[in-house]
Formats: structure tokens, sequence, C-alpha cells
């Protein structure tokens, strides 16, 4: 039978396709951790991802597909040829629905390695048919150089969001600037080491608040809303490969205490990265839990002041956002190896007793803080159910308008540098010292908002708080003071002031001219701008946020929205838009339109949706105390971790 | 501004049709004093029905606690079936070392008939990856939209607030007196947002229950709809109370 010429040709190139096909097939590595240019990229030299203190723990992970209608049957980590020794188990949590069928993730916990240097790690991972796939990762450890005497006590202060223009508008609105010269200087002004930080996460240029504090308390990048995690294939918010933290490593090392002071809900990323390991950041009742099951344990952990009551009551009790989809249970093996309970879906908990019986002094408002004996060993303070009012409607209510602090029923809330000192008092008395992270928290939610005054007097509110910080390192020499931020918000600029007195910008902000009015003849720039002058009032705070000629704040990051420069009476909309003044909407607005519209005029933004954003600018940080030399130029924020460790691990030479 | 034109203006207020959506209203009068969808050929009040301005604005230069201020008006009458209802009365205040305490008031009102008057959250409607809302409904992808907020609903507070999903989670500064308002007229759909002071009558409710992005509302308020008013209150003015 004569055979077609095109069959002829065809037969042997479609046995030799299906060779080819044949011989390829085999399962595949998709994911390790941890992370590295190496795996991703194959590029194993500098800058290394991943990196570790001698003897910090973490664990391996490897997602491994295989191909159609075969099965992972297995997974060994080796290092240098040789089979790493621990358990390695296969997880049998529900695994992300992108993953083919038979994906598997196997897991080494709490892995650790000693010597200083590179360090390549490989996975083999093997299929039903006996096919291998192998994978490399790379990580480094930080060698701790011992280099004198070591700190004490270690003080991490982090103004969320705060940009160095956050900075320069508290130091005017503060202090002011005459003749060129600023008349005094903010505490943080005055730390004698500044460096740059670079803040992106492990998955963008752009972080947010959890990897943005995760890498201080890790010394690793993690995914954005993760934090004290490298990211995973399930849905699972908790059983993410874990980064030991610092409260961790130094409770376990040294004996040292911890202590988380926040102005926000304590389940939020910047106080959560210090407390508590999970994907999701927004899951607060496995968080706050976590603060007592693990960090009180494992951490040393102390002190623990905020808002976010509402975690902390049974979900029957009024005012509880307790629930079961926020919970977790944790794997058996990370239970296993890294020696902390399993967890409860447990909505029910009385956690706020649960932490009395665990011998916390319980301060539910200031006065109670105050009085708060002086050998408290143990101290937990919820001011309010989710986050703490703001420092300005703090301080209207001290100075007599308490309408806002009482509406939301919470009228004696403390301000942060009594929150710090309190915490100060009580972690001194640790003869093995401690670490300390005051947060900031709501200059960056304010910068959210756009909502100049009011972040610019939590930047202040912030600056007291740390001058308690500074004033004992003074008393306690061995300790070191550190101020920094997670990144920039809302891209703030000091862009002049106005050329009118408050009395005019008042009648300019009803006139609804629009930028003609309440920008080319209110905006005073470079000379016109002149000097800004505030008046403090005596309990360290402007007399008013609304001053003749007062300065003037542009964002880069901000969303559509109006503006007439004045103090918004309260957050993001005005008691009175007189509504015949609105324009008539014809789409969901995309930003926070309702405020300052009488005016008219409108400035659109940068960035859709409906608040300013995140920028990936540099931060700076300022340093004090011992081992503040350790500290300068451009730096990674994960290189803040490691010259912290080296500071209370090795010590420096000052 | 008169009276007559701050009533016209506030009638002009309203959500054109769009893609499908119908355009919701959400009343500051006493013929608008719930949410629901209409269209622009609504009946306008004659001018004879109209009432001099009830308020002015009083610029205040001395502190830089209030930039403008509102004379303090009367609500409408109050319809014969509906209670009115303060958001100060809602929790004992201050609220003590726990959690709050249901005022006997706010008990009593359960399952009644209520008019409070208030602000409507806004909420960010950015995109949320990793919310607590299903991504899927119905094995269907959810709109964004609907990973940022609840479909149907708003929420309404004594003070102007905002909350983001994406930017804050459960971090939020809502004050603990929010009322979730369901709105009948915009199940499964968003409720656009408007800003400024409102009156909402509905049917209350009381005690927690989760809600899909995660919160557990305590006081709830299915909104009335226009039919459901009596005549009293569909004639009477719009009004402005200062706070």
């Amino acid at each position: 039978m004569k055979i077609p010429v095109s069959l002829g040709k065809a037969v042997p190139g479609a046995l030799l396709l299906l060779g080819v096909i044949t011989a390829s097939a085999a399962p595949t590595i998709s994911r390790f951790s941890p992370p590295s240019r190496l795996f991703e990229i194959g590029e194993a030299g500098a800058p290394y991802i991943a990196r570790f203190l001698p003897d910090q723990r973490f664990d391996l992970q490897v997602t491994v597909r295989p191909d159609p209608g075969q099965a992972i049957t297995g997974v060994v980590f080796k290092q240098d040829g040789k089979v790493i020794p621990g358990r390695v188990v296969r997880s049998t949590a529900p695994l992300a629905k992108d993953l083919p069928a038979g994906s598997a993730i196997y897991s080494l916990r709490a892995h650790a390695l000693s010597d200083p240097g590179v360090h390549t790690i490989t996975a083999e991972a093997t299929q039903s048919d006996a096919q291998l796939a192998t994978a490399q990762t790379n990580l480094e450890i930080v060698g701790i150089q011992q280099a004198g005497q070591r700190v004490k006590n270690i003080i991490i202060c982090i103004g969320d969001g705060m940009g160095s223009s956050h900075r320069t508008a508290a130091r005017i609105v503060k202090n002011g600037v005459f003749l060129g010269k600023a008349n005094s200087l903010l505490t943080m002004d005055q730390f004698p080491v500044n460096a740059m930080i670079r803040t992106s996460s492990l998955n963008s240029i752009i972080t947010d608040s959890s990897p943005g504090a995760s890498c201080y308390s890790t010394g690793n990048k993690g995914n954005n809303n993760q934090h004290g995690v490298f990211p995973d294939d399930t849905p699972d918010a908790f059983d993410n490969p874990r980064v030991e933290n610092i409260g961790e490593y130094l409770a376990r090392t040294q004996g040292k205490a911890l202590g988380i002071v926040t102005t926000a809900d304590v389940f939020d990323s910047t106080p959560g990265a210090f407390g508590s390991h999970t994907q999701s950041r927004r899951s607060g009742t496995g968080i706050c839990d976590q603060f007592l099951d693990e960090a009180v344990t494992t951490a040393n952990l102390r002190v623990l002041l905020g808002g976010g009551r509402k975690w902390f009551l049974p979900a029957s009790t009024p005012g509880s956002a307790r629930s079961a989809e926020l919970d977790y249970v944790l794997p058996e093996d990370v239970m296993e190896a890294w020696k902390v309970p399993a967890g409860a879906i447990d909505p029910e908990r009385d956690l706020l007793s649960d932490f009395q019986k665990a011998g916390f002094t319980y301060a539910p408002d200031r006065k109670s803080l105050s009085a708060a004996p002086a050998d408290t060993e143990r101290l937990l303070g919820l001011f309010a159910l989710s986050n703490m009012n703001v420092a300005k409607d703090k301080i209207d209510g001290r100075r007599g308008h308490a309408a806002i602090v009482e509406d939301y029923g919470f009228p004696d809330q403390p301000m942060l540098d009594e929150m710090t000192d309190k915490a100060l008092q009580v972690l001194s008395r640790d003869p093995k010292g401690f670490i300390l992270m005051v947060e900031g928290a709501s200059i960056d939610k304010q910068a959210h908002n756009m909502d100049s005054d009011r972040w610019i007097l939590d930047t202040i509110e912030f600056d007291y708080a740390i001058a308690k910080c500074k004033a004992f390192q003074e008393a306690n020499p061995d300790t070191l003071v550190i101020v920094t931020a997670d990144h920039e918000c809302s891209g703030a600029a000091i862009i002049g002031a106005s050329l009118v007195s408050n009395m005019v910008l008042q009648e300019r902000a009803v006139a609804g001219q629009g930028k003609e009015l309440l920008r080319d003849k209110t905006v005073g720039t470079y000379e016109h701008a002149g000097f800004p002058k505030y008046e403090t009032a005596p309990d360290g705070y402007p007399v008013t946020t609304d001053p003749d000629n007062k300065m003037l704040i542009g964002y880069a990051a901000n969303v559509d929205r109006y503006e007439d420069w004045l103090t918004n009476p309260q957050p993001l909309n005005d008691v009175q838009q007189p509504l015949g003044k609105v324009p008539p909407l014809s789409t969901y607005p995309e930003g926070p339109m309702n405020r300052d519209v009488a005016g008219g005029f409108l400035i659109t933004g940068q960035v859709p949706g409906g608040l300013a954003v995140h920028t990936a600018g540099d931060i700076p940080l300022s340093a004090a105390g011992r081992g503040a030399e350790l500290f300068g130029g451009s730096m990674d924020n994960t290189d803040v971790f490691f010259k912290v460790m080296q500071a209370a691990i090795g010590g420096t030479s000052h | 501004m008169s009276f007559t034109a701050f009533y016209r203006s506030f009638l002009k207020f309203q959500l054109p049709r769009c893609a499908g959506v119908f355009p919701v209203i959400l009343g500051f009068s006493g013929l608008v004093s719930s949410v629901y969808a209409q269209d622009a050929r609504r009946p306008q009040p004659s001018p004879e029905q109209s009432q001099p301005s009830q308020w002015e604005i009083i610029p205040q230069s001395k502190t830089a606690q209030e930039k403008l201020a509102l004379k303090k008006v009367d609500l409408p009458p109050l319809p014969e079936d509906v209670e009115e209802l303060d958001f100060r009365d809602f929790f004992v205040t201050p609220v003590g070392d726990r959690g709050l305490t249901l005022t006997e008031r706010l008990r009593s009102l359960d399952g009644r008939r209520v008019r409070l008057v208030g602000y409507m959250v806004y909420e960010d409607l950015t995109r949320c990856n990793s919310c607590v809302t299903p991504r899927t409904l119905g094995g269907r992808p959810v709109p964004a939209w609907m990973e940022a907020t609840v479909p149907g609903r708003m929420m309404l507070t004594s003070r102007p607030a905002a909350v983001s999903h994406f930017h804050y989670g459960l971090a939020d500064d809502l004050p603990p007196q929010t009322v979730f308002v369901t709105v009948p007229d915009k199940i499964g759909q968003l409720v656009p947002y408007t800003p400024g002071p409102m009156v909402i009558t509905g049917i209350l409710s009381v005690g927690s229950h989760k809600e899909m992005d995660g919160r557990t509302s305590l006081v709830r308020l299915i909104l009335a709809l226009p039919d459901e008013l009596s005549a009293t209150a569909q004639k009477s003015a719009p009004v402005v109370s200062s706070r």
C-alpha cells in the first residue's frame, strides 16, 4: 500500500513530538519558602532576599504541582547535599483554587542555621511515577560581631505613614520657623544618627503596614497584608511559613520582655507584626488570641496598650467583633515545631478575662492606667473598641470640647506619651531588658483621609512619646531608641501658606468660586508663604490649627477631593454641607467629595479609590543611644532588624 | 440662600440611571425622608409649601472647633407610629471597662418603627484582595465593589465617618453607635453614597449579628419605603439639626 507522502512525513514528526512531550513531563515546584532570587529568576548572588540571624527559626516549605493524573508522594529538603533532619509534613489544609489537582504543600517547620554566610537549600519532590522535581532557594545567615557593650533595652518608635514632610510639618506647627531657622526642634530631630530607609515589600514597590512593620520585627520581607510569615498557597490565614520575630528571639535567647503600644486597634498591622504570624492582617480574633496564647509565653509579652477592646470580649457581649471566620486552629506541625498551642475557634472566648487570669493588670482608661501600681509586671490597656480617637479629638476633649470622645463613649483616653511612659515603667522592671514598640498609628490613617491638621497633631503626639523614650534612654545609657516609619502615606508636601487670614479663608470656603479663589488667590508659594505661626497652648498642642496665614499641605497620592484649607470640624465631612451646593452625582464617588465642597475647589487625584495611598519614597530613620552609630546611609528596612540585633547580641564599641 | 432655592436644589440632587442601577435619593426633606429609587419626574413641592430659610451660617473665628455652625431647627412632626431615636440613646456612656450596655430605651424600641438623624458612612470601594467578603456568589465572581461593602446596605452614624476594607480592614474609626441600614430597594445592589445629614425612618432591630463583611452589627434598621410614611411627615419641611 502506498503511504501518502504527507502522512509519511507527518508520522515520524508526531512520534518525535510525542517522545519529547513524554520525556519532558515532570512535576514542578512552583513555590519555595524562604523566597529567593535564585528560585524566582535563577540568580544566586546578592541581594539575598531571605536573611536570618544565627539560630533564628524559620519554616521551609514548597508547593509542588504534579503531572496530570499523578500525585506527589514526598519531599526531601537538603542542604549541602545532606538531608536536613526534621519532620517534613504534607499540609492537609485546602489549597488555593488555582493549583492543579494533586498539588501538595510540604513543610519543615522551625528550621534554623548557625553558620554565617549564604546557604542553598534544595527540595526534591517525588511523583507517583517516580519522577523527581528539584528546586533550590538560598538565604543568608547574617553573622553577629562581638564588638563590645550590648544594648539592654530596644525601643522602636514607628510613625505609621510618617515621611519626611510629616516630620517637617509637625515641626513647623509645634515650634515654628523664623528667619530661616526652626525656633526649636522636635525630639526626633535631635537624634544624632539618621538614615534613609527603603520600604518596598516582597511583592511590590509599594508596601503596606503589615510587611512594613514585619521587616523590623523579623528582618524579612513579606507580602502586602501579611506579617511574620512568607506567602503560601492555602487560604488558611495562620498556616503560612513562619519567621521568628524579635520578641520571640530575644525572649528565647536573652529573656527580654516585650511591650507593644499603639493608638490603633491592637490587632492592626504594626502592633500585630510584633506579636503574631498571619497572612491576613484582618484576622482580628486570631491575632489578639495569639497575643495571649503565643506572645505572652514565647515572646514574654508584658505590655499591650491601645484600642481594639472589641476583640477581647465574648461575641455575645455588645461591642464585640470576635468571629469564627477571623480565628484559627494551627496545623499540628506548626504546634509541635514552634511549641505553641493549637488555638481554637472560640468566638465566645473572654480574652480580656483570660489576660487578667494570666496576671495582667487591666486599664480601660487613662485614670486606671495612671493608677496601675508601680510594681505592675504585666499591663493590658484597651482604651477604645477599635482605633483610639485621634490626637486632635483627645486634646479637644481635654480642653472642654469633648463632643467627639464622648460620642464614642471613651472620654478619658490617654495620649500616646502617657501610654509610653507607663509601658517604660513596667518594662524597665525586667533586669534582662526589653523591646518596646511604640506606634503613632493615626498619622497614616489621617493622611489617608488627607486630613492635614489631624495627622500633624498625631505626629506631634508621636514626638511627645518619642521624648519619653529619649528621656528613658538618657537615664539608661544601655538603651537604643529608633524612630522610623513603615512607609510614607499620601505623598504629603508642604506647598506654602495661606495668603489670607482665617476669617477671610472661612468666607472663601463657602463662596463656591473654586480654584480661582481658593487656589490662585489663597495659596502663597515661595516667599509668599513666609513663616506660618501657630501658638502653642500649655498642653503642648496648638491653640488652633486655623491661624491666619496657616501652612498648606498638598498631596501627591491623593484621590479626587475638594479643599478649603480649613480644619475639618469632624473627620471627612462637615456638619453643615449645604445640600444645595453638593454637585449632583452621576456615579459612586471615588473620593471624599463630600468634604469642603462649599468652596468649589476641586482637586482631581492621581489614584483611584476613596482614600489617598501609600508611596514608595524612602523614609527617614533616626537613632539615639547605644548602637545608634550602626545606622546610617541608605538602608533597606530589613537591615534595621539586623543592626538592632547586632547591638543587642554582639554589642557595640560605643 | 432662601429655603425655596435650597429645597429645589436639594431635589435636583439625585443619581441618574446608570447601567441598570436605579438612582437612589437619600432624603433630607419630609418628602424624601427614606431611601428609595426614583426618577427626575418626581413632583416638586409648590412654592407656597416651602418655608423661609430655617438655617443660617454662623462663621466662627475664635476657635478651630467649628468652621461653620447651623442654627438648630426642629424636625418635622413625628408620625404617630414612629418613635424618635437619638444616637445618644443607644448605649450607656461613658462605656465601662468592658463592652457596651444597651439602654432600656433602645431595647424597648426593638421591632418598632423609629426615626434617626445621622450620616451615611463613606465606604471606600477599593478592591480588597484579602477581605472577608466572599469572592463568589452563586458560583459567579462578585463585582469588585462587593468585595468592599455589603450589597443593599448602608451604615449610619452620628458623626461623619469613613471605612475602607482595603486600607484599614476592621481597624476602623466607626463610633459604637453605628446603625446598619438595609435598603429594600437596593437588595443585591450598591447603595450609592450620599453626604450630609439625613433623616432615616424604619424598623429597628437590636442584637448582635454577623455581617457579610465581617463586621458585627448591634443595631440595624430596615428602611421604610415612602408609601409607609404618614402624609403628615411627607408635607413637612426639610431640616438640619446642629450637633
